[in-house]
């Protein structure tokens, strides 16, 4: 797929995940401290769940590539709808953000049709303090709040506000639930 | 006739089965050779001649292996010839018959006896047959035969003409085609007379052999057995009667009467045969004038000899050779002696045994007797290569029998002693090159290795094994033994000594330090690889066969432990021997959940102890003295003793000192209760174990690492400079490293018990987290001082490193924080509130928790006012840092209550935004009882004074003591139930409460005086009851603590469950919709922190129930996946 060779998401400063390191020996010891995060970042939402948001690493056990869900929260046009992401984590993570997809197709202002999100916690406003959860929670938030004023989405921006209901007629028309193995 | 034949068949059958089990192919290619050669199939009387051989025996030699014409040819005088003149011969040729004439003169006159009377048709086989009685007669016959031809002269003047004419045949009796070879008939007949009669008394000697062999009944079993089997065999029943006979004498008496007889038989046999050669060959002599036939009989001697030696079947008469000579060489070689020492087990513990001295009269007598035998044998002919691989067997057998007699249990550490004897006959002058050092191993660099056992040993090689071997291999003359010989018997001699002390190395080991003597052997003798893996690998046997069971404790396991290295360390400093053995000793450990636990018990115990512990060794070493030297089987014995003493001795060591804190833990606890079991040390497994058992009752605790710990403070110091050197050029004590070490191989200096226990104990985590929970448990326990704690935590340090020990260094200033906060609160509470800014204050880590400590007098509370200030005291824990504790819920009493609060007060006054949490359950209480007719003062728990409290009399009802029942104290104190059991049942042991009724979980009455101690109070009072009581507060004290485990335990287990299913969840929600069981298994081993704990089954039931829940299912392909919400859809 297209969106995953896209840096769109990485902050102006932040160099992608395979140019951060240089040498072998520092890329394996950055890596493993990604790993070591990732892994307490996991108990964490384990042990202390956020409600209607869920991520773990994907299938093939690989830390640096993790699946979400986002369910859409009540009172939203995205009521009852589950939302797929992928997040993929750079190496020199949590120093670098994730570079996190929609692969459910949504249809919302912040929101492109490749599934890439314009939030500024996945940009210039990241700091190591963020994680998964944290950045899952914003991105429920943004489902009821988007941020019409830098929208991808300029005609989902402008039904935003002038026909909820022809938005969400859209919402659900663009939405499909994917199903994987 | 019929009968003869088949009798004969029999025979026959029975003789090539000896003949092909000895030497198959030579019988059949003698007879071959002889068909070739002697028969003239172109002679014109061939066709007769075969006519004849199919009938009756014309010839004798022609078929040696036939039966039926040997049994014909046997030189009877009387019976009527077959092949009388006239009978068969054309009548024109009378060379033939003349020649054939002199023939039958010349045979029957040489011709060997079949026994004494010679057999009758068909008599043969009923008659005895051959005894050796016959056998005698028979040698007898040819010499009464001569004496009678000497008198009839003409009788032997017509068998040298016969002979001589039919030497001369060629030229005589030119018509006579058909000649023969009297000396190759006259072998052939020796062959099958042996074979025939001589063979068969062999064997009847080996089966007499076995018959003897076997005792009492069961040998007249074998024979009458023995004789159904083979009742034809004649001389089954000569055999049988001897065996019964012998059954009674000893075993080597039996064998040598074999033996003897045996000889008898053969020299008899061997005469007869010579005789009739002799007497040929003079004739021949004298017929052709030749002297050159001498070297033929020397040729039919070694043929005969070599007959012999093949036919003595090895486990007959060999056998018994075997048993004589084992006899005599044990005599000789002063095993003997040993063996009956090795028997009785009597023996001196600790200096090797005295061997026989060389002259001794029964050493002379028997090497004067097997001088004697062994040149009979020699003579006839049994010292063949079977004989040498014998006497080679039997002196293997004497050296593992001297090594094994003269050494076993000898480990003490002796001062020289005299070798033997030096010098003597025989090999003197190789003696003399021999006592050179052996050079085989890689120990020339260690010349003090070289123990008394080594050295007599390789004297007693020298000088007694290698002559003996030399002079019997010189009496039948074979290869002498050579210099090179004995060096390979020294060093043989050696190896048995190092596999007997690497049997007896667990001992050993059990024995340290008191068998350095066994070690110097083992060391200087396990020199190459497969003796360090035989050791190795019988070592470990032995500690999963004696100490790796559940019948020994963990400490006694450790202790061993211990002792094994310092052993090994003194067997070998490279440690290679002792990493070989211990991962099977590790692994036992990890599984002991105490280990730990008693290693850091061991480490932190006091002074005391280690005292105590000392007296102990002390007074054993003493007794031991007392009882002379008392071997490692003996030690057994005395296990009684020792642990009544032991018990004497754990009583104030424990209870009396006041920092055997640790003595609360479960485990010790139940050891304590095994001491006062007293089936536990039954003797009749304790001969196994004995030793072990013995050492480990002496103390109750691994003193002997703290005194290591101690010790070892300064002396590491010194030996971690060396250890960091990679090389020492000037050390001239280096030696390679072991050929069996690894590749990354580092050589260690110290034998360091401590940290090889430790990291026996598996993770170095483990340790420190069971250091931590150890050392919490002291510091909440005793208010004094934490020396020991403190040393034993900074010595820890130098060996983990401060991080990994950091929590203890938390938790050791919290308590001392604690005091000094607990000043002042007192102050601030007594001066009243104060600005709660304290300059200095280092921040507390987290939220404190807090234990109570009441300094508290139930009974007299209300009139100190003054102690609720001084006496309550909290100490304030930093919950990160300490071992989770469970709060336990109860009701304190009231002044306690209220004093806690003020604490509380005082305590969020200092630090505001600070709350303290309450652990109730785990502080100590001083409590003074004032009783009608004394004071009773107790340091106690915080649970059992709340317990007492609830008893004080209230002032109204002072005449009658308070009556309480346990349920009731339950819903009073909100207190479990067994905790409240357990706290009357203490106080009842302190005399201060009374049991007077089972109801209601047990009523418990003040003991106001102790006069009323046996009034019956109640229906239930009864004598049992004391003992009764006493057993229930063991159960209660053990159950409690093991019940709170438990619940821990379960709740953690919950905790993880819910975890793992979180993580399953959100594994099913993102990562794939359904998963395999093996995925959802590799990803929670990946992704869990600390790793995943369930096994691929609990994790597989742990889905089961979820699938029950209806919270997954199972899709296609054993897949799982989760269930739809459908609320949301």
């Amino acid at each position: 797929m297209s969106y995953m060779d896209d840096t769109q998401n990485s902050a102006p400063g932040s160099l992608p995940a395979s140019k951060a390191a240089t040498g072998a020996a520092t890329s394996k010891k950055v890596n493993e401290n990604a790993t070591k995060r990732l892994q307490n970042e996991l108990m964490q939402m384990m042990t202390s769940p956020a409600p209607g948001i869920s991520a773990f690493p994907s299938a093939d056990g690989n830390l640096l590539f993790w699946r979400a869900t986002i369910e859409g929260p009540e009172d939203t046009p995205y009521a009852g709808l589950n939302l797929k992401l992928s997040f993929e984590f750079p190496a020199n993570y949590p120093y670098t953000p994730p570079t996190v997809l929609f692969i459910t197709p949504i249809y919302h202002p912040n929101v492109d049709f490749s599934g890439r999100i314009c939030l500024d916690i996945l940009k210039d406003k990241w700091t190591p303090a963020y994680n998964t959860q944290t950045v899952l929670l914003s991105l429920q938030s943004l489902l009821g709040e988007p941020n019409n004023a830098s929208p991808l989405n300029g005609e989902a921006a402008e039904l935003w506000d002038k026909d909820p209901a022809l938005f969400k007629t859209k919402v659900m028309d663009r939405h499909k639930d994917i199903e994987e193995d | 006739m019929a009968g003869l034949v088949v009798a004969s068949a029999w025979r026959q059958q029975r003789r090539k089965r000896v003949f092909q089990s000895v030497f198959s192919g030579e019988v059949t290619s003698t007879t071959a050779v002889a068909g070739v050669q002697y028969p003239d199939p172109g002679q014109g009387l061939g066709g007769s001649k075969l006519g004849s051989g199919a009938g009756h025996s014309v010839d004798p030699y022609l078929a040696p292996s036939s039966s039926a014409t040997l049994g014909h040819s046997t030189p009877e005088p009387q019976p009527p010839h077959p092949y009388a003149p006239g009978n068969e011969y054309a009548p024109g040729n009378e060379h033939q018959r003349a020649y054939d004439q002199a023939w039958e003169v010349v045979t029957s006159r040489v011709a060997l006896p079949a026994s004494a009377a010679g057999p009758a048709p068909g008599a043969g086989e009923s008659s005895p047959g051959l005894s050796l009685e016959s056998l005698t007669a028979a040698r007898e016959q040819p010499q009464s035969r001569r004496r009678r031809n000497q008198k009839v002269d003409e009788e032997r003047e017509q068998f040298l003409q016969c002979l001589s004419l039919l030497e001369n045949a060629e030229a005589v009796l030119p018509e006579a085609r058909e000649r023969r070879d009297v000396i190759g008939w006259y072998v052939s007949q020796v062959r099958a007379h042996f074979a025939m009669w001589v063979v068969p008394l062999l064997a009847g000697g080996s089966d007499t052999a076995a018959a003897a062999a076997a005792a009492g009944t069961l040998a007249a079993q074998g024979v009458t057995h023995r004789r159904h089997q083979r009742n034809k065999h004649s001389v089954d029943s000569t055999a049988a009667g001897r065996g019964r006979e012998w059954s009674g004498g000893s075993q080597y008496d039996r064998h040598m009467a074999v033996v003897m007889s045996t000889i008898e038989t053969l020299e008899g046999a061997l005469g007869m045969y010579f005789e009739g050669l002799n007497s040929l060959l003079e004739g021949l002599r004298r017929a052709s004038g030749e002297q050159d036939n001498s070297s033929f009989g020397m040729k039919f001697k070694r043929d005969i000899h070599a007959l012999i030696a093949n036919s003595a079947s090895q486990g007959g008469v060999m056998g018994s050779v075997k048993v004589v000579l084992t006899k005599l060489a044990g005599v000789i070689l002063g095993v003997e002696g040993l063996m009956v020492r090795l028997g009785s087990k009597k023996g001196p513990w600790g200096a090797p045994p005295a061997i026989p001295q060389e002259n001794d009269f029964d050493v002379l007598a028997a090497k004067r007797k097997l001088g004697g035998l062994v040149k009979q044998l020699h003579n006839v002919g049994l010292t063949g290569e079977r004989f040498e691989v014998l006497f080679a067997e039997v002196m293997n057998d004497m050296m593992s029998r001297f090594v094994k007699g003269a050494y076993a249990g000898v480990w003490a550490a002796s001062d020289p002693e005299e070798g033997n004897v030096v010098g003597g006959a025989g090999t003197a002058a190789a003696s003399s090159v021999f006592t050179t050092s052996r050079g085989s191993g890689g120990d020339a660099t260690v010349p003090a290795a070289t123990s008394s056992c080594i050295k007599s040993l390789k004297d007693w090689v020298e000088n007694r094994y290698a002559q003996l071997n030399v002079q019997v291999l010189s009496w039948i003359n074979a290869t002498p033994m050579s210099l090179a010989d004995l060096k390979a018997c020294q060093s043989l001699a050696l190896g048995r000594l190092a596999a007997l002390r690497i049997q007896e190395l667990f001992d050993i080991v059990l024995a340290w330090p008191d068998a350095k003597g066994a070690l110097e052997d083992l060391k200087a003798t396990i020199t190459t690889t497969t003796r360090r893996q035989l050791l190795t690998e019988n070592f470990s046997k032995a500690l999963e066969q004696r100490l790796l069971h559940p019948g020994c404790s963990t400490l006694e396991i450790l202790q061993t432990y211990i002792h094994i290295i310092k052993t090994f360390h003194a067997l070998d400093h490279s440690k290679v021997l002792l990493g070989n053995i211990e991962p099977g000793l590790q692994l036992y450990l990890v599984q002991r959940e105490d280990s730990v636990r008693v290693v850091v018990a061991g480490l932190l115990a006091s002074k005391e102890e280690i005292e105590a512990a000392a007296k102990v060794q002390q007074i054993d070493e003493d007794e031991r003295l007392q009882r002379g030297a008392s071997g490692p089987t003996a030690a057994a014995a005395d296990l009684g003793r020792r642990e009544i003493k032991a018990q004497a001795y754990s009583t104030p060591g424990v209870a009396g000192s006041s920092t055997a804190t640790t003595c609360k833990t479960p485990t010790t606890r139940s050891r304590q209760g095994r001491d006062s079991n007293p089936s536990t040390p039954a003797p009749a497994p304790a001969h196994r174990q004995g030793p072990v058992l013995a050492r480990a009752k002496k103390v109750n605790k691994l003193v002997e690492l703290a005194k290591l710990l101690n010790e070892s403070a300064s002396v590491r110091r010194a030996g971690a400079t060396d250890d960091d050197q990679e090389l020492d050029w000037n050390d001239l004590n280096w030696v390679p490293d072991p050929v069996d070490a690894g590749a990354n191989y580092k050589r260690p200096k110290s034998e360091d018990v401590i940290g090889t226990l430790i990291s026996a104990l598996g993770a170095e985590d483990v340790f420190i987290n069971e250091f931590t929970a150890v050392i919490a448990e002291r510091l909440l326990g005793d208010p004094k001082s934490f020396e020991q704690e403190m040393r034993v935590l900074n010595l820890l340090k130098r060996r983990f490193g401060e991080a990994a020990l950091q929590k203890c260094d938390v938790m050791i200033r919290d308590i001392q924080e604690s005091r000094k906060l607990n000043s002042k609160i007192r102050r601030n509470n007594a001066g009243g509130p104060q600005p709660s800014n304290i300059p200095g204050q280092p921040p507390v880590l987290a939220t404190p928790d807090n234990k109570g400590k009441s300094v508290a007098t139930p009974q007299s509370s209300e009139k100190s006012k003054e102690q609720k200030d001084t006496g309550y005291h909290a100490r304030i824990l930093s919950r990160m840092y300490w071992p989770a504790f469970e709060k336990e819920h109860f009701l304190l009493p009231a002044p306690i209550l209220d004093l806690q609060k003020q604490y509380e007060k005082g305590y969020e006054d200092l630090k505001s935004d600070r709350k303290l949490t309450w652990l109730n359950q785990l502080g100590q209480a001083r409590v003074e009882l004032e009783l009608e007719d004394r004071t009773v003062t107790v340091d106690c728990d915080t649970v059992q004074a709340t317990v007492i409290y609830a008893f004080q009399s209230s002032p109204d009802s002072s005449t009658t003591p308070v009556k309480k029942a346990v349920d009731d104290l339950y819903l009073e104190l909100q207190l479990d139930g067994d905790l409240i059991a357990a706290a009357c049942d203490f106080w009842a042991r302190k005399r201060v409460l009374r049991k007077v009724s089972t109801a209601d979980g047990g009523v418990f009455v003040v003991l106001e005086r102790l006069s009323d101690e046996n009034v019956p109070v109640g229906e239930d009072a009864q004598q049992g009851q004391a003992v009764e009581e006493k057993g229930r507060e063991k159960e209660a004290a053990t159950a409690g603590p093991k019940e709170g485990g438990a619940k821990k335990l379960s709740d953690k287990e919950k905790e993880k469950r819910e975890v793992y299913w979180k993580y399953i969840q959100g594994m099913l929600t993102n990562s794939s919709v359904t998963m395999p069981i093996n995925q959802i298994a590799m990803m929670m081993g990946v992704l869990v922190i600390g790793g995943f704990s369930w096994s691929h089954e609990e994790l597989q039931s742990f889905l089961g129930e979820k699938v029950e829940e209806g919270a997954v299912e199972v899709v296609s392909g054993g897949k799982y996946k989760l269930v739809r919400k459908r609320e949301n859809v």
